[in-house]
């Protein structure tokens, strides 16, 4: 896959995530394509599946500013929806948006773990 | 020579520390600042605390997430409050949560300044690094005054001695006597302060005072005429009272000094300048005053100048030694003194080998 086609997939804006970090471009690859291999989801799948809401927002937390440092536009929306419903004590919505958040992060998950061309 | 010395100190801060569980939020952040300076990481605010204490004047700034496991930013802040770091070391909390209670919480607790994550690097970059310019140049400012005000304290004491010893320079006395006395006064202060004697619970800082008060004792002895001042055998009566009226001149013309009113230093100089003289019993002179009427300070210049003007030759005697110069103070023979005095004279001169001049 091309970097282009990534990048319109994911929703990424290449040039303002190379200048999140400093320009350097081979930085930001390495973190982008090392997300498959980031832990953060499986905790959130395990405290979601155990009902563990504090650390449902713990992981939707953390996930969010993963995505924001990667540039990760739609994941980072879907975790923020998690972790704001959890904040404001709107349980009830919180399976769609776990729905909504876990195709978001499988999806970046398969794309980021393609070959590059 | 000095000033460039406290530059090369601030210059020394050169390091940003960079405190976040997340390892990718660190390396966003340090490498933002690569260029020009070294980082340190550190992955919650215990191990920051560390790095902070085993190299307190290298950090610059400090970058600061607020939650982490084992000590999160807030803990952290509390620490360095706690140690009076945060007056030298800028702390900027990176957080997501930008609620007004959360903002408000970090600045109370000394942050700097607040930024939002995820953070953008060059912005970044210039808000910290015109606090650290700040910080740099506050503390650059701070060293040198506190220079400039020693170079002044020092030259303040040099013009004393130089005043004192032109005075002492025409009853044919070298700098010696001056510098002598001071020594004398501050071991003996120091001994009294050290046996517990009544009222003598002096700091470091007024027994220096004091002794540089004692170069003062005898400014007065510009009012004495030189006939008088200098003749070698005993001075008539009439002689004797134009003597013993230095040491009012020796105060009337330290009240001349503006800053009489203001530094303790004059105010211990006008009391032993007037009462030098002075003895327990009430036969010394101009007041004639006796036992609790006399401060001790007075009346341990009094000793340390009797003492000193015995063991060194004068024009109308010659150098005793120091044994036979105490005999003389405790056999009564230059007056009454405190049994306690002569002891901290004996106590001290005993401590340091004898003599100021070996000094």
């Amino acid at each position: 896959m091309e970097i282009q086609q990534i990048c319109s997939l994911l929703e990424i804006d290449w040039q303002a995530c190379v200048s999140r970090f400093s320009g350097n471009e081979g930085l930001y690859r390495r973190f982008l394509f090392r997300f498959p291999q980031d832990e953060t989801w499986e905790q959130l799948a395990r405290a979601w599946e155990q009902q563990d809401i504090p650390g449902v927002e713990r992981g939707a937390h953390t996930l969010k500013g993963i995505a924001a440092n990667l540039g990760l536009a739609r994941l980072q929306a879907d975790s923020a929806a998690v972790v704001d419903a959890v904040r404001a004590g709107r349980t009830e919505e919180l399976p769609a948006l776990m729905e909504q958040l876990t195709a978001s992060c499988r999806l970046a998950r398969e794309i980021l773990s393609q070959p590059v061309d | 020579m000095q000033s460039e010395q406290c530059v090369e100190t601030a210059a020394r801060r050169d390091t940003i520390l960079v405190v976040d569980d997340v390892e990718l939020n660190r390396v966003i952040l340090s490498e933002a600042f690569r260029e020009g300076y070294r980082l340190l990481e550190a992955e919650n605010g215990r191990q920051a605390l560390d790095l902070v204490l085993a190299e307190p004047d290298r950090i610059c700034a400090i970058l600061l997430d607020v939650v982490m496991p084992v000590m999160d930013g807030f803990a952290f802040l509390e620490e360095m409050r706690a140690r009076d770091l945060l007056a030298r070391i800028p702390v900027f909390l990176i957080t997501a949560d930008s609620s007004e209670s959360n903002m408000r919480r970090g600045y109370d607790l000394g942050a700097v300044d607040i930024i939002g994550k995820p953070v953008l690097p060059y912005f970044v970059r210039r808000r910290v690094e015109s606090v650290v310019e700040l910080y740099r140049a506050r503390e650059q400012l701070g060293r040198r005054v506190e220079q400039q005000a020693e170079e002044i304290q020092q030259l303040g004491q040099s013009i004393i001695e130089s005043l004192a010893t032109a005075i002492e320079f025409r009853s044919g006395e070298s700098g010696e006597h001056v510098r002598r006395i001071s020594a004398l006064t501050t071991w003996m202060l120091e001994e009294l302060r050290a046996c517990g004697y009544p009222g003598c619970n002096f700091t470091d800082e007024q027994i220096s005072q004091i002794a540089t008060a004692s170069i003062l004792h005898d400014v007065g002895k510009i009012a004495v005429p030189d006939q008088v001042l200098n003749k070698p055998g005993r001075l008539t009566a009439e002689e004797f009272e134009l003597m013993k009226i230095h040491t009012v001149r020796g105060c009337e013309l330290l009240e001349q000094i503006p800053q009489y009113h203001s530094n303790p230093l004059f105010r211990y100089a006008y009391d032993i300048c007037r009462h030098h003289h002075e003895r327990v019993d009430g036969r010394g002179y101009p007041d004639g005053l006796k036992g609790e009427e006399l401060s001790i300070w007075s009346q341990v210049v009094a000793l340390a100048d009797v003492y000193d003007a015995l063991t060194n030759k004068r024009v109308y005697k010659p150098a005793f030694t120091h044994e036979k110069a105490m005999e003389m103070i405790r056999t009564g023979q230059c007056g009454q003194f405190q049994p306690a005095l002569v002891d901290a004279l004996a106590q001290g001169l005993e401590h340091h080998a004898r003599g100021p001049e070996t000094n």
